[in-house]
């Protein structure tokens, strides 16, 4: 029994995905400012390891702007990590790069940022 | 493309603590990745500061001299230092878990004395000296305990300080010292007494020469002026010891005196006893008195044969020379390092424990059984070898014999006599008869009398008087009366050396002879020095007031 909805159905309908949208609107920018604000530094890379999207406390760990950081790879010359020790990271090492290639969580890895 | 970003210059590294976390979609293809970086640079700057003060405080832990545990309440070792590892000489491991006590005398109950049981009772800390019997050490032992929040025992310290070598250093300290005062007070008492025994003597020959010779009154009178004698020989024998006589110093080469001794041993000495030289005649030459090297010789060697006994035996008598570094000598007051002269008298007698060794030298201390000897012997060395700004040693176990060694200063030049020197001998001669004025002033009363009356008796007029000021006085207003002036040296108001110059200023060419029996406070050389022409030592005996007082006058 597949009627045609009526337009009131229709207008119902809308004012709920409108409604539904609006709500995930918010949350979206509840998330998002969530994301900014918090300490941690964020930063999401697409699997050809450029970023996607970065927070607040990754710019400024890195000391860069947002337009600085979005696109880049992991092979840019501006990251610049250090292993334990102090010596430099080999590509491989860097954190995007070991989850690409193990395609696992890495945790707790413990690494130094060239200012 | 760096050059256009804007980076600040930094040179340090930011340490951070990375998750990374992988999405995939519903074929299982990577979608993104996200990573998130925590900023831990603070957090391994406080670590890096605490490894570093734990590295600053182990190191100053193994770097302490002493051994140090931790320990449970149990009193089992939690952690100890280097210099613990080291002593017990294991692995720190095998340490670990063990009881102090079971490392340390291999006992399964604490150590006697341990303060640890202590401190676990009161909470405070305690300190116990332990001596160690198979090591032969001693340790200073301090225990104190750490309590954790709730105040019960978190760990025990116990921390253990080898104190051997100080302790055998204050031992030392403390015998000398206690040389010095028995010293100090013997010297006194002997002064005292040669004042006493003085008038004994004088008085006694007074009588026996009222007596008829070989009547029972002489003969007892003989008896009390033997006895008298003797208590002098005592008195001089204290003296020595109490370094308060003169010696008379020479340079002289210790080598025929010690040959003369043997010789003499010899012809006293049990078939049993053989004695050894082991004498180095180039040894040089020394500053001593001859009679004190004598006197040496003999007390070490009569100590050696009595140590003996009738068993067969062997004494070496050694000369040698040795050279002593600062730390060879700190422990022995007035003695510099150098070259010294090292005459050793050793035995294969029942030696000594530690208890006698440290005894040795004191007066009247003896091993000996009544009437085998007086207990001066050594007194009397010790005193004369401090004079000689040298020292004595001893090495002796029981059952193993001893070695007594003099160390006497090496003298460079040597001028010394090669071969012969005489121990001087008195010989009695009857009481000289002569003329003359004088005046005798002494504080005490018997002697003044005595005197008065040995002078008067050879033929003298004698003023006597027990005030110094009186005599002076005297003197004053009838200066040619008085053809020589006796004096005593220590005496209220006016010393016998004030006296003399002050009768100097009256009459310069009187004559003065000094009688005094505190030696030390002026020597011969400096009584001839300020115009006193002669001198004469306490207690007098025999003519010797009587002989001085004629060779005086007999020069003027």
């Amino acid at each position: 029994m597949n009627t045609k909805p009526s337009y009131e159905e229709l207008a119902k309908r809308v004012t709920e995905l409108e409604s539904n949208r609006r709500v995930l609107v918010d949350r979206e920018k509840q998330l998002y400012a969530l994301l900014q604000s918090m300490q941690t530094a964020v930063i999401v890379h697409d699997p050809d390891t450029k970023i996607i999207s970065c927070n607040q406390a990754s710019q400024e760990l890195f000391e860069l702007t947002e337009e600085q950081m979005l696109g880049r790879e992991s092979i840019d010359p501006i990251w610049r990590f250090s292993r334990e020790d102090g010596s430099s990271m080999p590509l491989v090492d860097y954190p995007v790069n070991q989850v690409l290639n193990k395609r696992e969580i890495l945790k707790s890895y413990i690494a130094g940022i060239n200012q | 493309m760096l050059e256009s970003i804007n980076r600040t210059n930094k040179k340090d590294i930011t340490w951070v603590l990375v998750n990374a976390v992988p999405k995939f979609d519903s074929d299982e293809n990577i979608t993104h990745v996200i990573v998130t970086f925590m900023d831990i640079t603070k957090l391994r700057q406080t670590e890096d500061l605490l490894m570093k003060a734990k590295g600053e405080w182990e190191d100053t832990f193994d770097a302490i001299p002493e051994i140090i545990t931790l320990q449970d309440k149990d009193m089992r070792i939690v952690r100890s230092n280097k210099t613990a590892k080291d002593f017990f000489r294991v692995d720190y491991n095998d340490l670990i878990g063990k009881n102090c006590y079971e490392l340390f005398s291999g006992k399964t109950s604490p150590c006697r004395g341990c303060p640890l049981p202590e401190t676990i009772g009161d909470s405070s800390c305690h300190s116990r000296i332990i001596a160690h019997e198979n090591l032969e050490k001693i340790f200073l032992v301090t225990s104190s305990l750490i309590k954790d929040k709730n105040g019960s025992i978190k760990y025990l310290i116990h921390i253990a300080k080898d104190i051997t070598e100080q302790k055998r250093l204050e031992e030392e300290l403390f015998q000398s010292h206690k040389m010095e005062a028995i010293g100090t007070l013997a010297g006194g008492i002997a002064h005292d007494f040669n004042n006493i025994l003085s008038a004994i003597l004088g008085y006694s020959q007074f009588i026996k020469e009222e007596l008829p010779d070989g009547s029972p009154a002489d003969k007892d009178i003989d008896m009390v002026i033997q006895s008298g004698k003797r208590a002098a020989d005592l008195v001089k024998q204290i003296l020595t010891f109490s370094r308060k006589t003169e010696h008379h110093l020479q340079t002289l080469t210790p080598y025929p005196i010690i040959k003369k001794a043997l010789q003499m041993l010899r012809s006293t000495l049990p078939a049993t006893i053989v004695i050894k030289e082991d004498v180095d005649k180039k040894c040089g030459n020394v500053m001593a008195d001859p009679t004190n090297i004598h006197q040496i010789m003999i007390n070490l060697c009569s100590n050696a044969l009595h140590a003996m006994g009738q068993q067969k035996g062997t004494l070496t008598v050694g000369l040698s020379r040795e050279e002593l570094e600062d730390e060879d000598i700190e422990v022995y007051e007035n003695v510099s390092a150098g070259s010294f002269v090292v005459l050793s008298v050793s035995d294969t007698g029942h030696g000594m424990d530690r208890k006698t060794m440290e005894r040795v030298f004191e007066p009247y201390f003896t091993t000996k059984g009544v009437g085998e000897g007086s207990g001066l012997g050594l007194a009397v060395i010790h005193g004369i070898v401090q004079d000689c700004k040298g020292f004595l040693k001893v090495v002796s176990n029981p059952n193993q014999g001893s070695t007594f060694s003099v160390y006497l200063p090496l003298l460079e030049e040597s001028t010394a006599d090669e071969d012969d020197y005489e121990i001087p001998q008195k010989i009695e001669v009857p009481l000289p008869q002569g003329s003359g004025r004088i005046i005798v002033v002494d504080d005490e009363e018997l002697l003044v009398r005595v005197n008065k009356r040995r002078l008067e008796y050879a033929g003298y007029t004698v003023t006597a008087t027990t005030d110094s000021e009186e005599a002076l006085e005297k003197i004053r207003a009838h200066p040619e009366q008085f053809d020589l002036l006796i004096t005593d040296q220590t005496m209220p108001k006016m010393s016998g050396v004030e006296l003399t110059g002050e009768v100097h200023k009256i009459k310069p060419d009187m004559p003065v002879v000094m009688s005094t029996g505190h030696s030390d406070l002026i020597t011969k050389e400096e009584a001839l020095k300020i115009g006193i022409s002669k001198y004469v030592v306490k207690p007098i005996q025999g003519s010797e007031l009587v002989d001085a007082v004629g060779e005086v006058l007999d020069e003027k």
